[in-house]
């Protein structure tokens, strides 16, 4: 059984024709009646005398918005809420508590059924927390993207009705001057489509720090909504994406600024390769009240096949005078400086396209702090780890 | 509590002089298929013309209207008069044209500017041209600028009917399909091969009527390797009741050929101007608009460019004004069709008073378009924070082999500017005038110096009064 949902809504329409507005897709509604898939003693231990690991019904989070939009909500998530043993793990931190250790959570759909995670989480005021979601399959060294190898196992992979669903739901609050930073990848997830979709709300000086790499044989959608409630509160976006296939990555990410001073930053980059479609929407929406505040968005696109197709949107809403936005794009193929360049230090043209590609990824890698963290994405990115 | 900041908005009277046309013919207001039989029958309309208004209305009642765009709840087509016939007909010396009617446009300066920088000038007045002329040498070039429904009767009946709303049609939305059944007025322009107009073409659009709307058609043909300039103005004086001008503009830019279409756009502020212009360029062709709009209550404004041609190219520089009860939606449109085609976006928008600006646009690069290159890029500038401003750029790429480069700002102006402009002497108000004028820089500088002049006298009457 499955249902078609609107998601991803853009804050400020645009013409129809343009497809941009929302994506419509199709959800499959046999999910597993389970309780938390989490395994919440690890969690709990992970956190220690920091603060405390529960179960919460899915109603008690309802407030907190997201970047897919209510319709997922309305017509999926809330009545698996209500109608089975669905639950949300919530993870709270208490204030000025700093959990050292990133809190690590793993899935791993198996593509038979649907299934819905749900993380709500709270960091109190003066305290620091790290989580690290990861959905993939672990790949060998020589899967690495772009081998033939890969390449065959990614076309088993395809869209179509049967395919399962996977909603990961994360909700949180990020109190006075608490900072949460999230890393969250996805990999090789064959049969199932993805719906990663998240809610932020964010207090004075509070920060929130998101990662993302998509990189797989998935299509996935993924929202974000922040709301800086905060003064001086603050949002730092980076995303790194290579798709391949058919697949589609539609994204919609939504920073909206209440505060005085707050601070927003989106970052994406990624590649598009065979007949692969990718939409990114992105947008900045100062408020009226929001005096001070920086609002800066880019997204950098490298276009590997012909048959690729790039959408992309970018938007900067305000309503108030002191405030400072920009936005910027680049889609295409390599700069021609830059191809020429490593062509003459002896590097082939199909060679120099492989290793661009690896950067765009390899750098949004670099904005991760953890160690651990950093080297657990290249295993399962590329086989191997950092060090190695 | 958030603080807020408010700039006043000022009385703009300058162009809001208006005469009782007593002696005018107006069609009953609303839209009925007997209505549009009648304005088909006035304009001795030839048989398949009365045939493809009626198809129009039958589109306009099937389709809705845009849901993503500012609201024109306030426009009731009810209450609309589509079509107010002068009691005169066009002449080609102003001494022809009624005292009264001459005397709006001496007043709009166009007499003069005919006299000192044109090839040629329509005006129009309410539903139909008063007045149409071109210079002898231009007419001796083979160029034909006249009014459309004269050329539909004449030697260049079938080349229109090849043409009208062939580019824009009644499909494209609700108000292309209303322009098709209604539409009265405009001007046909026609360049031969390799013939370049030295000087600009102007036709200026008067609506005076309250309740009125204006819903003139300007189809220009630009064969192989011509090149032509022409001007656009328009205005209106304020009613207490909405007006519409649904106009609509199609551009056929041959290969090689150049067109620039220079817009200044100053309706009234009770005027809903949904206006639609596109432009179709073959290989190696060119299209410039260069857009300034200042009036209007409510503005869906997007110029098009079809870049059909190998190598085809197009820029659009663009300023909005937006000041108080003003929502003006404007941007532009690209679609590229063709191999090694490019395009050149570059716009200001600046809200005051409690307007709003929006900045919309789309780059559709098709599969074919391969090496082709975009670049898009716009600023805006909020004067206060009662105003609003958003930037809504869109772009759909289908192909690897291109460059697509996009970016945007938007803030405040600067105070280290306006205190810098103030050490030398500047008041405040000045300063930041001046400020402002600078930022729509790049759009006057592109105009013929009469109209850059005309640009930055509206610039400056708007920020008269914007220290609150």
């Amino acid at each position: 059984m499955s249902e078609l949902i609107k998601v991803n809504n853009i804050p400020a329409p645009t013409w129809n024709h343009l497809r941009m507005n929302d994506a419509n897709v199709s959800i499959v509604k046999d999910f597993i009646n389970k309780d938390i898939k989490t395994d919440a003693e690890a969690v709990t231990s992970l956190i220690g005398d920091n603060g405390k690991v529960d179960i919460v019904e899915g109603s008690a989070i309802a407030e907190v918005k997201t970047g897919m939009g209510d319709e997922i909500y309305d017509k999926v998530v809330n009545s698996l809420y209500k109608d089975t043993d669905n639950k949300v793990l919530h993870i709270y931190v208490d204030e000025d508590k700093n959990v050292e250790k990133p809190v690590m959570l793993s899935f791993e759909p198996d593509g038979s059924l649907s299934e819905l995670d749900s993380l709500y989480v709270e960091v109190s005021k003066g305290a620091s927390l790290t989580i690290y979601m990861k959905c993939a399959e672990e790949i060998k060294a020589n899967d690495a993207s772009g081998s033939d190898s890969a390449t065959e196992a990614k076309t088993e992979a395809k869209d179509g009705a049967d395919k399962a669903s996977f909603i990961a739901s994360f909700k949180a609050k990020v109190a006075e001057n608490a900072k949460l930073t999230l890393v969250q990848v996805y990999g090789s997830v064959p049969n199932v489509t993805v719906f990663n979709d998240i809610g932020v709300t964010v207090e004075d000086k509070g920060n929130f720090n998101l990662v993302q790499i998509f990189k797989g044989d998935t299509s996935i959608y993924s929202g974000l909504r922040t709301d800086l409630i905060g003064d001086k509160s603050e949002l730092d976006v980076n995303i790194g994406y290579d798709v391949n296939s058919d697949h589609v990555l539609d994204l919609n990410y939504i920073s909206n600024h209440f505060g005085k001073k707050t601070l927003s930053s989106i970052n994406v980059a990624g590649v598009l390769y065979d007949t692969s479609k990718k939409t990114f929407r992105g947008s900045i929406d100062f408020k009226n009240g929001s005096s001070g505040s920086v609002g800066h968005e880019v997204e950098d696109v490298l276009l590997m096949d012909d048959e690729v197709h790039n959408k992309t949107i970018p938007l900067i809403l305000c309503a108030e005078e002191d405030v400072s936005g920009t936005h910027g794009a680049t889609i295409g193929r390599i700069d021609d400086e830059i191809s020429f360049y490593l062509e003459t230090r002896g590097i082939a043209k199909e060679k120099v396209y492989d290793i661009m590609a690896k950067a765009k990824t390899d750098s949004i890698i670099a904005k991760i702090s953890d160690s651990d963290v950093k080297n657990d994405i290249s295993k399962l990115l590329y086989g191997a780890s950092e060090d190695e | 509590m958030k603080e807020k900041t408010y700039v006043d908005d000022i009385d703009r009277s300058i162009y809001d002089f208006r005469y009782e046309n007593k002696d005018a013919y107006s069609i009953k207001s609303g839209l009925t298929p007997d209505i549009v039989e009648e304005i088909s029958e006035r304009k001795n309309d030839p048989e398949w013309m009365r045939e493809f208004r009626l198809k129009a209305l039958d589109i306009y009642n099937e389709m809705g209207i845009p849901n993503w765009g500012p609201p024109i709840d306030g426009l009731n087509m009810d209450d609309i008069v589509t079509y107010v016939k002068p009691n005169t007909k066009m002449s080609a010396t102003w001494d022809e044209v009624p005292e009264d009617i001459k005397e709006t446009f001496e007043r709009l300066g166009i007499p003069q500017a005919e006299r000192e920088s044109l090839a040629g000038v329509g005006a129009q007045f309410d539903s139909e041209l008063v007045y149409h002329n071109v210079r002898k040498e231009v007419e001796d070039q083979g160029v034909v600028y006249t009014d459309l429904e004269s050329a539909m009767h004449g030697p260049y009946e079938e080349m229109i009917k090849e043409h009208f709303m062939k580019l824009i049609t009644p499909r494209d939305h609700k108000f292309a399909a209303l322009h098709g059944a209604v539409w009265s007025g405009g001007s046909f322009v026609y360049v031969p091969p390799g013939v370049s107009v030295e000087i600009p073409l102007q036709s200026y659009f008067r609506l005076n009527a309250p309740g009125a709307g204006q819903f003139e058609h300007t189809l220009i043909i630009v064969d192989e390797g011509a090149d032509l300039h022409f001007i656009e103005g328009c205005s209106a004086p304020k009613y207490n009741i909405a007006n519409l001008h649904a106009g609509a503009v199609e551009l056929f830019v041959g290969k090689n050929a150049k067109m620039r279409y220079s817009t200044i756009e100053n309706w009234s502020k009770n005027m809903y101007n949904l206006n639609t212009k596109r432009a179709i360029v073959e290989e190696g062709g060119k299209i410039e608009w260069v857009s300034g709009s200042f009036g209007s209550h409510t503005s869906y404004l997007y110029p098009m460019s079809v870049l059909q041609g190998k190598g085809a190219r197009s820029e659009f520089t663009g300023v909005t004004f937006a000041g108080k009860g003003q929502n003006l939606d404007t941007g532009c449109k690209v679609v590229h069709n063709a191999p090694d085609t490019s395009s050149y976006v570059n716009t200001r928008s600046i809200s005051k008073g409690g307007g709003i600006s929006t900045f919309r646009s789309s780059v559709v690069v098709n599969k074919k378009a391969v090496n082709s290159k975009s670049s898009v890029s716009c600023e805006s500038l909020m004067l206060d924070s009662e105003s609003r401003s958003d930037t809504i750029p869109a772009m759909d790429i289908k192909t690897k082999d291109v460059d697509i480069g996009h970016e945007a700002k938007i803030g405040r102006i600067s105070d280290e500017a306006v205190f810098y402009l103030m050490s030398r002497g500047l008041s405040e108000n000045d300063a930041r005038a001046l400020i402002v004028s600078g930022f729509a820089d790049t759009v006057s500088k592109e105009l013929p110096l009469e109209y850059a002049v005309e640009m930055n006298n509206l610039i400056r009457l708007e920020m008269k009064g914007s220290i609150g």
